[in-house]
């Protein structure tokens, strides 16, 4: 697909917040590399919806359940994990570094906002201004549309900080993204 | 079979961007699922197995790993959004076993996936179901995070036999008062029976004096069970002057049930009327010394 197709914004950051250079994303993967205490690290991706279903759409996100049993979008081995990002989907919040004392506990954060300002439950531009929320394992809305739509892109972005407490490792999760027309 | 429905698509396409140098160079790689369709409606006898299908398309220029699965869905807010499910009042997983699971989709391939529902004797009312197409993350190598894309195909199923068709305008709402149209008209409905029901109708909107001025049709809108939906239409006019009253006449359900509601609004172009009505003022203050300059000028 043709990339004009897909953006013709030139912007060079997600909710207001620079693109860290570096962090090469594909399609499938996000790949932030070594963090370094205290600075966060963001990326985004492009999310394109085309449908001529005359209700529209519903692009959602959630983070997959993982093999320790807590709702934390990465995890380290048997016991380490990074905390979903402290504001909600409903009431996503400026990002702030965690800022935890004990390690696995509010010592890393990792979030999503998108730029999508018509969201079509709650308040609709309620990620504007530079918001960020922590996903969950059920799905939240991203980006929608109650019409049919050709070619409609929002960008998505992903931050992800630790403090120095945040126990050193290789760290990994899945973000589902899931796009469902509207019934 | 809402074979009609198979003219429907809706693609979904996923860009990663990379850093603020790369902006560009970043869009390059992207994943493009399309499916078709993105929903349908079926009629199902208790005890009987119906056939579900849906086409997965790969538009990206690699092949893809996919998985098919199928979970339930609900209702979501009251604008027609959907929320994935397992279980519940209206679960079809349970009924249903789907074809292939797993498959690699070629660039520019399509997989049709069948869904076989077998309902069971007694089974009664709408159920609620879609196809989720993912692609198959890949293995992490560490400090990162695996993006899955999904693409869903929602199916809605009455069971042939007694249901239970209960729908409701709750609310009918218009702004009050407006200066010019287009006026917007809602309408909020609840569906309290225990299968989906499609509303369809007309807005008769007419003015104080009961002069027709507009009918304004409402396509066939799905309600969810236990779900409200605002459904939103619009008298398309700009200059409109008095009170106005719009009466809704809606129909629904198997024995095409009526159900009333009804809203009044007001528009007047207040700041045209204000400006005119200065004029005027204006002209009679000063009529004595218009009058005379125009007699000057005819002479």
């Amino acid at each position: 697909m043709p990339v004009a197709d897909i953006t013709g914004t030139g912007a060079n950051s997600v909710n207001a917040t620079n693109l860290t250079s570096g962090v090469t994303s594909t399609a499938s993967t996000i790949p932030f590399g070594t963090l370094t205490a205290g600075t966060p690290k963001v990326a985004a991706q492009d999310i394109t919806v085309t449908t001529n279903a005359s209700s529209g759409y519903t692009v959602t996100a959630s983070h997959s359940a993982n093999s320790q049993g807590v709702s934390a979008p990465l995890i380290s081995g048997a016991t380490n994990n990074i905390d979903p990002f402290s504001g909600t989907n409903a009431s996503p919040v400026t990002w702030s570094s965690p800022a935890g004392s004990t390690g696995n506990t509010n010592t890393g954060y990792f979030g999503y906002t998108t730029e999508d300002s018509s969201l079509c439950s709650g308040t609709a531009g309620r990620f504007g201004s530079n918001k960020w929320a922590g996903s969950t394992t059920i799905g939240t809305e991203v980006a929608c549309s109650t019409t049919g739509v050709s070619s409609e892109t929002t960008r998505v972005g992903y931050q992800i900080e630790v403090n120095n407490v945040q126990p050193p490792g290789s760290y990994s999760g899945t973000v589902i993204l899931v796009a469902t027309p509207t019934y | 079979m809402g074979a009609l429905f198979l003219l429907f698509l809706i693609a979904f396409s996923l860009f990663a961007y990379s850093s603020v140098k790369d902006w560009v160079r970043g869009q390059v790689q992207g994943q493009t699922l399309e499916v078709s369709p993105p929903s349908q409606e079926l009629n199902l006898d208790p005890g009987k197995t119906i056939e579900v299908k849906a086409n997965i398309t790969n538009k990206s220029k690699d092949a893809l790993k996919m998985t098919a699965h199928i979970e339930d869905f609900t209702a979501s807010g009251d604008e027609g959004q959907v929320a994935l499910s397992q279980g519940g009042t209206y679960s079809v997983t349970s009924w249903t076993k789907v074809t292939p699971n797993s498959f690699t989709l070629p660039a520019g391939g399509t997989q049709e996936v069948t869904a076989s529902v077998t309902a069971p004797k007694d089974a009664a009312g709408g159920r609620y179901g879609s196809f989720v197409f993912a692609v198959k993350p890949g293995t992490s190598s560490g400090n990162e995070a695996i993006v899955s894309q999904q693409i869903a195909s929602l199916f809605l199923i009455r069971l042939n036999g007694p249901v239970n068709e209960r729908l409701a305008i709750t609310k009918m709402s218009s702004p009050t008062f407006q200066e010019f149209g287009p006026v917007s008209l809602d309408l909020t409905f609840a569906n309290t029976g225990n299968v989906h029901t499609k509303t369809y109708g007309l807005i008769n909107v007419r003015d104080m004096l009961g002069n027709k001025v507009a009918d304004i049709v409402v396509p066939g809108t799905n309600i969810f069970p236990d779900a409200s939906r605002i459904v939103k239409a619009s008298l398309n006019k700009t200059f409109l002057i008095g009170p106005y009253t719009a009466t809704a006449l809606m129909y629904y359900g198997s024995q095409n049930d009526v159900m009333t509601a009804q809203t009044t609004f007001y528009v007047f172009p207040l700041r045209i009327a204000a400006i005119i009505l200065v004029v005027i003022i204006v002209l009679f203050i000063f009529r004595k010394r218009i009058r005379k300059a125009f007699k000057a000028l005819t002479k």
